[in-house]
């Protein structure tokens, strides 16, 4: 059993590993490697769940071995995976999530012509992902954290021959990375204090050691989490990170890299609760993100991009319950919002993906009245917004409400600033993320008046699609009835740039369907995981609470509702105004700020290449000519006339007859 | 017996094919390669053999001078052994197919072969004299591979690379020859063994600090340590692809393996005096050497900042004076050893193919018109900014790790902020990394179109990336074999 479960543990990172360098290596038979990535996604879901079963069933050793541990004299390395309930339940949640987003790209992609690149690259991911996630040290959690980044360069890049998508890749790449600089010191710091790696030595050691350090090295963590989980002020990769195809924005989005950092600090919960001012750090972060996005989310032309933002601010939610979750509770919270967020966000992106094909493009404008059209899209979206507005009983609602409870356990026990600050935004985010959820459901059902007369005559004759859930789950179409859709074209404005050219109907392939439908199905009964062992929380709702959030959702959807109206495209952000929109879409014009940043750093390199030429090789230039000056003067002395080196002799006798005299 | 046969297949090879470039016998021309790889192949199984037997060879040389012919393999200096060898055969079955111009094949091979005695003796010697003469037979071969093989489009340019090559590197053997001549005359004694084990007991404080002085200034030009780096940028440039790696990936590590082996080990009070300084300016050519690739135009002295870059942090390694650094420094020196060779055989590819390496000419995007050069280009990158879980991390991350908690005797404060300053650098590495990227191998454009590589280019390049992902993967393979050698030196206590 326990050896087993050692194996399994090793094999839910090292299938996605294997199965990318295989897919890599088949990468231009696309057949081949759609086996080998939905195979290794297959395989590592059963691993997945078997370490998930073990963990609750039976003795296990949670420290499992990977490749040795480094001889590195006093510094311990031992580079140990570490499974125990919080990482196995992650584990399996990110598994299906990988499975979901391997079977969809089989289809969304099904004439990419690097569609083999793109799915050995998410095999990479995901297994960046499950190292972070099973990682029981350090230097493995780093590894992780940083090939997901260098994956996320590579899928949101996937597109390399257009220049927005070059630019966005270089620009997630970067920003993260620089985030990143903190993080690594603050790795270092940790393993310095306790002359140790492995996680679960340093959280035994870090009790006993100065306050301050940890302080210290925790917040320079939460740089490199603020980074990757794109937090203020890092934040501005993500939304362009758009560019990206959208099976990619659902991988990075839904189950990994936005999420890791919640489980790093998940992880590193027992030391991260000992500092307060980290905490509070984290709170003042996450609140600011959740608010600030949250309303970006709402005024965004883009609907893929209002799910971007959405992100934003739904992991600064999640990463609040651990900057304000009493010792007690611990990260069960957090860790729940982590998987109901894998599920809906990543239910959101395919079914947005989906419907995009069918209408060829993300803004609101094409996606206006999508639903409408496509009705078999109508439940899929309708639990993805639904769960993410957090509307009883769907998941998110659950996991929302467990992170409410938490800030209220906090400020009714402790009164600490950081449980006023993120009740509040909660608090807060809760209304604003009904009203941009209301307003792209709005969006995507509206009808113009003549289609509304149009749609009760269809109604009246039955020819409406049916979407009952054996159709979803019906048989997959014939292959010629595929029309893949291809990436997006270039365009110059914001709008234009996500809008993908029209292939007509595409029909989905019924393993893509599959995969939305069992997302959706996960969405609506997720939440009933809290009844079960698996995710370490008390099954308790504080119901004050609940009831008033579902009011406070109520009032903003009908809020919305009356702002939509139902003239021009029943967007209710257009009552923003075009400008503040525009201002909008720009996120604020956050990227100006790191384009100067960046502008600063090139005219420094400029600096020093000059200083490399004109001072330091100067000195070497200098040598060559100091030579030759020498060996022009020492020519001049050997003039080749006996009577100047008969001079040169006397001197020389005068000077010995001199010194000989003076030393005697 | 295995030591001396593995230096005299090289040497006598070397010199054959080079006495015969006078004559006008053909044969021997055309079959210079075909010999060439033979002798390498032989040779690199001779080095594995070494490695895993482990003989010794001493035998008295010049009695009058004290000085012995004596050769061992440890833990220290196998991995470079076997980088060597196997980069030996790696540019000989590079340059099958892309010969280059200048001179007689058999001069360009025998050349490479005598570069490869050198470097292999250099680091078999355990006598101090015989370490720094091993040292210098490589320099002349290397100029010849610069002066006569070299890119011949500025011929003024290729005189002053490798003119300021061999007087640069001359100038620090010389400030070397000195300070060997010093530590032997001091310690009495020129077994790099005996002057390990003693660690520098005997030696007054001053004198070790002299003595290192001399050395690191003469070693740091081989290495080289800012300032003392704007040779190399020319001479890589110029340098064939076959003379850009084994510059980078042999030349360079012997300067560092010689901190090691003549200032670390022998001078320790010495070499703790000056390690701050030596720190200072191994991070400030991190930094230095990252922004200048971040402007720089030519993609071939673009990687040759960002070797001084690299070997920035196995200075800082060196510095921290414990056994994680160490270890870090050793472990980046193979690593960067296998990242520049790498790089240089896809630039030096690229520029035969594209007439010069500049970066400002639009060209075909790698990726659409040749993927295999394409993904070596990405893989050759990403472990160049130090991307964890490929062969630049380890060193990079364990040095910055080492320079956080440096041994007692350092100042801890400002080792620290030498840390912090060294992590930039690595974000400045992402940066250039992907600037290189975004203009070379991303892009919508497929003219003017270039063939991919093929054959044996292909499989050198495959080989290389195979060993960028292994040795990231398995970073054990070098740490272990190292790490007997280093807890000897450092004299730390493992737990």
């Amino acid at each position: 059993m326990s050896d087993l479960m050692s194996q399994a543990t090793r094999l839910v990172v090292l299938v996605p590993f294997l199965a990318s360098l295989l897919g890599l290596l088949v990468a231009r038979r696309r057949q081949a490697s759609a086996v080998v990535a939905s195979t290794g996604a297959a395989i590592t879901l059963l691993a997945s769940s078997y370490v998930l079963y073990g963990v609750h069933n039976g003795p296990f050793t949670p420290e499992v071995s990977t490749i040795g541990a480094l001889p590195l004299g006093p510094l311990q390395m031992p580079l140990n995976l570490l499974v125990d309930e919080l990482s196995a339940i992650v584990v399996f949640g990110v598994a299906i999530v990988g499975l979901a987003i391997q079977l969809f790209t089989t289809w969304y992609l099904h004439d990419d012509d690097r569609y083999g690149v793109f799915t050995g690259t998410v095999s990479l991911f995901l297994a960046g992902m499950f190292l972070v996630v099973l990682s029981g040290d350090l230097v493995l959690t780093l590894v992780g954290w940083e090939v997901m980044g260098w994956c996320s360069y590579l899928l949101i890049g996937h597109n390399s021959r257009k220049a927005s998508a070059r630019r966005a890749a270089t620009k997630a790449f970067l920003v993260t990375r620089t985030a990143d600089l903190a993080f690594v010191i603050g790795l270092i710091i940790l393993a310095t204090g306790a002359s140790t790696t492995s996680i679960p030595d340093l959280i035994e050691a870090w009790p006993g050691l100065p306050g301050a350090t940890l302080t210290a090295a925790l917040l320079c963590l939460l740089s490199g989490i603020a980074g990757k989980s794109a937090q203020f002020p890092f934040h501005d990769w993500l939304p362009d990170a758009m560019e990206g195809p959208t099976p990619a924005s659902a991988l990075i989005h839904a189950a990994t890299m936005v999420a890791a950092g919640t489980f790093v600090l998940a992880r590193l919960f027992p030391i991260f609760v000992l500092s307060d001012p980290a905490r509070l750090v984290l709170a003042v972060i996450t609140a600011v993100t959740m608010i600030g996005a949250a309303i970006l989310a709402f005024g965004q032309s883009d609907l893929k991009r209002l799910l971007a933002y959405s992100t934003l601010s739904q992991i600064a939610i999640m990463l609040s319950a651990l900057a304000i979750a009493p010792v007690e509770t611990g990260a069960g919270p957090a860790v729940l919002y982590l998987l109901s967020h894998a599920m809906f966000k990543a239910l959101l992106f395919l079914s947005i993906g989906w419907l995009s094909v069918l209408v060829a493009g993300t803004a609101a404008v094409k996606m206006s009245g999508g639903v409408r059209h496509h009705p078999q899209l109508k439940v899929p979206l309708a639990i993805g917004f639904l769960s993410l507005a957090g509307v009883p009983p769907l998941v998110g609602f659950v996991a929302k409400e467990f992170v409410l409870g938490a800030a209220h356990d906090n400020t009714s026990e402790s009164g600490s600033a950081a449980g006023w600050i993120v009740l509040i935004a909660v608090g807060l985010s809760v209304v604003l993320t009904a009203a941009y959820c209301t307003r792209a459901w709005l969006v995507l059902t509206h009808l113009t008046p003549e289609e509304v007369t149009q749609e009760a005559a269809i109604q009246s004759s039955g020819e409406i699609e049916d979407v009952s859930l054996l159709k979803m789950f019906g048989e997959p179409s014939s292959a010629s009835e595929i029309t893949p859709h291809p990436e997006p074209a270039s365009g110059s404005t914001l709008v234009d740039v996500l809008v993908e050219p029209d292939h007509g109907h595409a029909d989905i392939h019924g393993s893509a369907r599959l995969s939305v439908y069992l997302l959706a199905f996960l969405s609506v009964v997720g939440g009933l995981i809290i009844f079960t062992p698996l995710v370490p929380v008390e099954p308790h709702i504080t119901w004050w609470l609940a009831a008033g959030s579902i009011l406070l959702i109520l009032a903003s959807g009908a809020a919305v509702r009356s702002m939509a109206g139902v003239q021009g495209s029943g967007d209710a952000a257009e009552r923003l105004g075009a400008e503040r929109m525009a201002m909008f879409d720009r996120g604020l014009g956050v990227d100006g700020v790191y384009v100067a940043v960046a502008s600063r750093v090139v005219q420094l390199a400029r600096v020093v290449v000059i200083a490399d030429r004109e001072v330091i090789d100067a000195y070497v230039r200098g040598t060559v000519v100091a030579t030759r000056w020498v060996g022009t003067a020492s020519t001049r002395a050997h003039t080749s006339k006996p009577s100047s080196y008969l001079v040169w002799l006397l001197a020389g006798l005068l000077a010995v007859g001199v010194s000989g005299v003076t030393l005697w | 017996m295995v030591i001396l046969l593995l230096l005299a297949i090289p040497a006598l090879t070397g010199s054959a094919l080079i006495v015969s470039g006078r004559s006008t016998r053909t044969s021997l021309q055309g079959n210079a390669n075909l010999l060439s790889l033979g002798a390498s192949v032989a040779t690199a199984a001779l080095v594995v053999a070494a490695v895993i037997a482990r003989p010794a060879v001493d035998r008295s040389w010049l009695p009058a001078l004290g000085v012995r012919l004596q050769f061992s393999v440890d833990g220290i200096s196998a991995p470079l052994l076997l980088l060597t060898a196997a980069l030996s055969i790696a540019v000989v079955v590079h340059a099958r197919s892309h010969a280059p111009h200048g001179g007689s094949p058999a001069m360009f091979y025998g050349c490479l072969q005598l570069v490869e005695f050198g470097a292999l003796a250099t680091f078999l010697s355990r006598d101090a004299v015989v370490f720094f003469l091993s040292f210098e037979v490589v320099l002349i071969p290397m100029w010849v591979l610069i002066a006569r093989f070299g890119d011949s489009h500025d011929l003024a340019a290729r005189a002053d690379a490798s003119g300021r090559f061999v007087l640069y590197t001359v100038f620090g053997s010389t400030l070397m020859l000195v300070g060997i001549l010093a530590l032997v005359q001091a310690a009495g004694t020129a077994n790099l063994d005996k002057l390990a084990e003693a660690h520098g007991a005997g030696i007054e404080r001053p004198s070790q600090i002299i003595i290192a002085a001399l050395l690191l200034v003469g070693l740091g030009i081989k290495i080289p340590m800012w300032p003392l780096h704007t040779w190399l940028p020319p001479a890589h440039t110029i340098a064939p692809t076959a003379g850009s790696v084994l510059l980078a990936a042999v030349l360079l590590k012997m300067g560092t393996y010689g901190v090691v082996r003549l200032i670390i080990a022998p001078l320790p009070i010495g070499f703790g005096a000056l390690a701050p300084a030596f720190a200072t300016a191994g991070v400030i050519g991190i930094l230095w050497g990252g922004l200048a690739c971040l402007v720089e135009n030519d993609l071939k002295r673009l990687i040759a900042y960002s070797s001084v870059a690299h070997m920035g942090f196995v200075v800082l390694g060196l510095s921290s004076g414990t056994t994680v650094g160490l270890q870090a420094a050793l472990f980046a020196n193979v690593a960067h050893g296998v990242v520049s060779a790498l790089l240089f055989f896809l630039v030096g590819g690229l520029k035969e193919r594209w007439g010069s390496a500049d970066l400002a000419t639009a060209r075909a995007a790698l990726r659409e018109v040749s993927p295999r050069l394409g993904i070596a280009l990405v893989v050759g990158f990403a472990a160049s900014l130090g991307l964890p879980g490929l062969v630049g991390f380890w060193g990079e991350f364990l040095a910055m790790y080492s320079a956080w908690s440096p041994a007692p005797d350092r100042p801890e404060g400002f080792m620290r902020v030498l840390a912090v300053v060294a992590v930039t650098g690595t974000a400045v590495a992402a940066g250039y990394s992907l600037r290189v990227l975004r203009l070379i191998w991303s892009g919508d454009r497929t003219v003017p179109a270039h063939e991919d590589a093929r054959g044996g280019e292909w499989s050198v390049l495959a080989v290389l990336v195979a060993a960028v992902l292994v040795l990231g993967i398995a970073p054990g393979l070098v740490l272990n074999s190292t790490i007997k050698d280093v807890a000897a030196i450092t004299l730390e206590v493992s737990r």
